[in-house]
């Protein structure tokens, strides 16, 4: 099966999309998520996993991907409000990243 | 049922394959093995000293205000030119203190000093001597072995009489039963009439197992109690509902007025209680914490680069067998679980090795120091979290790429 191309578009935003779960990998065993509770540290670790898995997925051009995304950065969005740390810089990449694939997502392609 | 017997096909697939490369799977494990144990270790002893440290402070009272000369302050900005032309505690305050505080429910004044102790041919130096007025025992809170506390008759009269510590009782009588027994402070007989209960080494504050604790109408017989370096303070505890700052509050106005202080006069004592301890400590864990974590989030980095790179060379290796499944109908979904599995099993065992280190060092090192160092709950949590993650980060690239392989193409490779 033949790979749809990925806009240049998908390519930039999924770069620093990857820049910024890199980056981010350290802080779910950071003292300060440490400090927030027990389940902290897991509950970040799956939705920075889960936010791995769904770029991979856009870079291969799937839909699933950006449903993933849309559903990790949801959560992700909505835990940092319950736990009064959400500030608008958080919201940022995340709104980027569905509004491009937003664009694109019909010419992507459903399968796995 | 079909979810289920898929992982555990996986799992076989992905336990056989990393059991026939047994020095690849030790190899590629180690980076997060080394990563976890940094971390982890790191975590327990911070976390360990914590609670040792906050057992130590709530020992000393969580509800107990102290006057004294200097407060109990950290940094560099500390000013302790403004500290030390003030006049230390005095005995004389303290009656003064009780009569006006409401919010009190007890106060007692102490000075600390260290001298030789000995009963018959045996001798103990640099023991701490406790002196105390009488409602001490409803300050701090301590349980006697053996004997009994002062009466208030004999605070008031000054006694010679002394309760002390087991360190002291063992060091001092060994098997004999120290209660009626005379010991000698600086050539002065005093009774034992009680010993503590063994409390254990306290990182913050002086153990009661080494205290040996008299009267404060008796040692004024014997030191001045006027001396700074007797360390004089008034311990003060809070009524049940009072918070340490509404005493705080109260102490502040009660000593401004017996101390004659003018309206515009700063303080000429401080007032502290066991959280400022606890608080000083906080920057340091912080530092150590961050190190931990920046030296351990490297190596984990690094062995999930590690692993990432033997799934790329494992499903490089096993092109052609991911072919013939695919070809016998294996789904996409079964060859990503497949290879996934098997980076999050290597990932996952990296960090339990770690782990296990991690208790055995604390073992040994309980086993040889007692220094309390536990590996706790959340940080087992912490451990098997990361590596199930970076097993996951690291594994799904490789076990997607296997996974949309063509059939005919792999089979060829």
């Amino acid at each position: 099966m033949k790979e749809k191309v990925r806009p240049v578009a998908i390519t930039i935003i999924c770069i620093i999309a990857f820049a910024f779960v890199i980056i981010g990998f350290p802080s779910i065993f950071s003292p300060f998520i440490k400090k927030l509770g027990i389940g902290y540290p897991a509950l970040f670790g799956a939705i920075l996993a889960f936010n791995f898995i769904s770029l991979v997925g856009v870079w291969h051009m799937k839909k699933w991907g950006v449903f993933t995304y849309f559903i990790t950065a949801m959560i992700n969005q909505s835990i940092l409000l319950l736990i009064d740390r959400w500030s608008f810089t958080d919201a940022i990449v995340p709104v980027l990243f569905i509004s491009i694939t937003y664009y694109y997502y019909k010419q992507m392609d459903n399968n796995l | 049922m079909l979810f289920g017997s898929i992982l555990k096909e996986s799992f076989l697939f992905a336990y056989h394959a990393l059991v026939s490369n047994k020095l690849r799977t030790i190899l590629s494990l180690l980076g997060i093995t080394i990563g976890i144990f940094a971390i982890i270790s790191v975590f327990t002893v911070i976390d360990s000293l914590e609670k040792n440290i906050r057992t130590s402070v709530a020992s000393l009272g969580e509800n107990v205000v102290f006057i004294q000369k200097w407060p109990w302050e950290f940094g560099k900005d500390y000013p302790w030119w403004k500290y030390m032309n003030r006049p230390v505690p005095a005995v004389v305050e303290l009656p003064e203190l009780q009569r006006r505080s409401q919010y009190a429910e007890a106060m007692t004044f102490t000075i600390n000093a260290n001298n030789t102790v000995k009963y018959e041919n045996n001798s103990i130096e640099n023991i701490n001597i406790t002196c105390v007025s009488h409602d001490y025992n409803k300050v701090k809170t301590f349980e006697l072995q053996d004997g009994r506390y002062f009466t208030e008759m004999e605070s008031t009269t000054g006694r010679n009489i002394a309760v002390i510590g087991d360190n002291v009782a063992q060091s001092l009588f060994g098997g004999k039963n120290p209660i009626g027994e005379s010991i000698k402070i600086i050539g002065r007989k005093i009774t034992v009439i009680g010993i503590f209960k063994k409390e254990g080494s306290s990182i913050v504050g002086k153990s009661l197992d080494d205290m040996v604790l008299i009267p404060i109408n008796y040692a004024r017989n014997i030191v001045d109690l006027r001396s700074e370096r007797l360390d004089p303070m008034v311990m003060i505890r809070a009524k049940k509902g009072i918070n340490n700052e509404a005493l705080k509050s109260e102490l502040t106005g009660i000593m401004r007025s017996i101390r004659k202080l003018k309206p515009l006069a700063d303080d000429d004592f401080a007032l502290n209680e066991t959280s400022m301890l606890s608080k000083g400590f906080d920057p340091i864990f912080d530092i150590i914490g961050l190190a931990g974590w920046i030296i351990g989030g490297f190596s984990i980095i690094v062995g999930g680069f590690g692993i990432a790179n033997i799934m790329f060379v494992s499903v490089k290796e096993r092109t052609s067998l991911i072919g013939i499944q695919k070809s016998l109908g294996a789904k996409n979904y079964f060859i990503l679980t497949q290879f996934l599995i098997e980076s999050v099993l290597l990932s996952l065992l990296g960090g339990l090795i770690g782990l296990l280190l991690v208790f055995i060092i604390a073992f040994l090192i309980n086993l040889f120091a007692d220094l309390g160092i536990m590996l706790n709950q959340s940080n087992v949590i912490l451990a098997i979290t990361v590596s199930v993650l970076i097993g996951v980060i690291s594994g799904f690239v490789p076990a997607y790429t296997a996974s949309q392989l063509d059939p005919v193409e792999a089979m060829r490779s």
